[in-house]
C-alpha cells in the first residue's frame, strides 16, 4: 500500500509539472501579439538521481527565450520607428501548439498511472468486502 | 496467519512485486522530461522469485561501488537501465502490471474461497 500511495504522489508531481508547463504555453499564446514579449520556457530541475531516492520531477526556473523578437512592418502602428517597423513578440504559434500537445500527452500518461494506482489499491480493498 | 500457506505467499509476493513495479513505472513516466534521468526497471518476478541470488552484489547505499542493483523497501531489485525513458515501453509495462496484479488478486480470492468452504461456510 505504501508503494501505491507513493506512486500516486509521484504521479501527482508529474501532473503538477505538466499543468504548469501548459499554463506557460497558454500565457505565451495569449501574448503572441504583445509587442516586446519574450516567450517563457519552463525548465525542469536537474538533480542527482539515485536508485534509493524516489522523487517526482520538480519545476525549475522559468527562463525567457532569448531569440530576437520579430520586427514587424506596420508604419501605421503607434510604436513603429522611422523605418516603419515595430518590435513584436518572439512567440511562434506552431511551436507553442506542439509544446501544448506534448504537455498534454505527458499529462495523460501521468494521469493513467495515477488511475492505475488507485484502481489497484481499491481492488485490493475489495478483498475485504466479502 | 495466511502467509504460512504457500499459495497465499506467492500471491502476496506477486501483488507486492506488481505494486513496487507500478511505483517504478510511475516514477519513470513522471520524470520522462527531467534532464539526466534514466529509466529504471524492476527485475521480473520469475527471476527474483525462483532464483534468489544470495551472493549477488547489492548496493544498499548510494556510494557503494560497482553494482547497480538496489533492493527496494519491498525487497525487489531495481536496475538503472542507463537509457532515457521510453514512454511506450512504460505504458506497456503498466498494462502488464495491471494484469499481474489482477491475476494475483484472483488467485488470492479463489484460494480464500477454498479456505472458506473448508471451514463449512459457503
Amino acid at each position: 500500500m505504501t508503494d501505491l500511495t507513493q506512486s500516486m504522489s509521484i504521479s501527482s508531481d508529474g501532473l503538477r509539472l505538466q499543468s504548469q508547463r501548459l499554463r506557460h504555453v497558454s500565457e505565451n499564446i495569449a501574448h503572441a501579439d504583445t509587442p516586446g514579449y519574450q516567450r517563457k520556457l519552463l525548465s525542469v530541475k536537474t538533480k542527482e538521481f539515485t536508485l534509493s531516492a524516489d522523487q517526482g520531477p520538480q519545476a525549475g526556473r522559468v527562463v525567457l527565450d532569448q531569440t530576437p523578437v520579430q520586427e514587424i512592418y506596420d508604419p501605421a502602428h503607434p510604436m513603429a520607428d522611422e523605418s516603419g517597423h515595430y518590435r513584436g513578440s518572439n512567440v511562434d504559434l506552431v511551436i507553442e501548439l506542439a509544446d501544448a500537445r506534448a504537455a498534454q500527452r505527458s499529462y495523460e500518461a501521468n494521469l493513467k498511472m495515477f488511475q492505475q494506482a488507485r484502481e489497484m489499491s481499491s481492488s485490493l480493498l475489495d478483498l475485504l468486502r466479502k | 496467519m495466511f502467509e504460512n500457506i504457500g499459495i497465499f505467499r506467492v500471491a502476496t509476493d506477486l501483488m507486492s512485486h506488481a505494486t513496487a513495479r507500478q511505483s517504478v513505472t510511475a516514477l519513470n513516466i513522471s520524470n520522462a522530461e527531467t534532464p539526466g534521468y534514466t529509466a529504471r526497471e524492476m527485475r521480473d518476478f520469475e527471476t527474483s522469485y525462483s532464483a534468489p541470488q544470495p551472493l549477488a552484489m547489492n548496493s544498499t547505499r548510494d556510494d557503494h561501488f560497482g553494482s547497480f542493483l538496489t533492493a527496494t523497501k519491498s525487497g525487489f531489485d531495481q536496475v538503472d537501465t542507463k537509457t532515457p525513458v521510453d514512454l511506450e515501453q512504460q505504458l506497456l509495462n503498466s498494462a502488464q502490471i495491471e494484469g499481474d496484479h489482477q491475476r494475483a488478486l484472483n488467485v488470492y480470492r479463489s484460494t480464500l474461497g477454498i479456505l472458506r468452504s473448508s471451514l463449512g461456510k459457503m
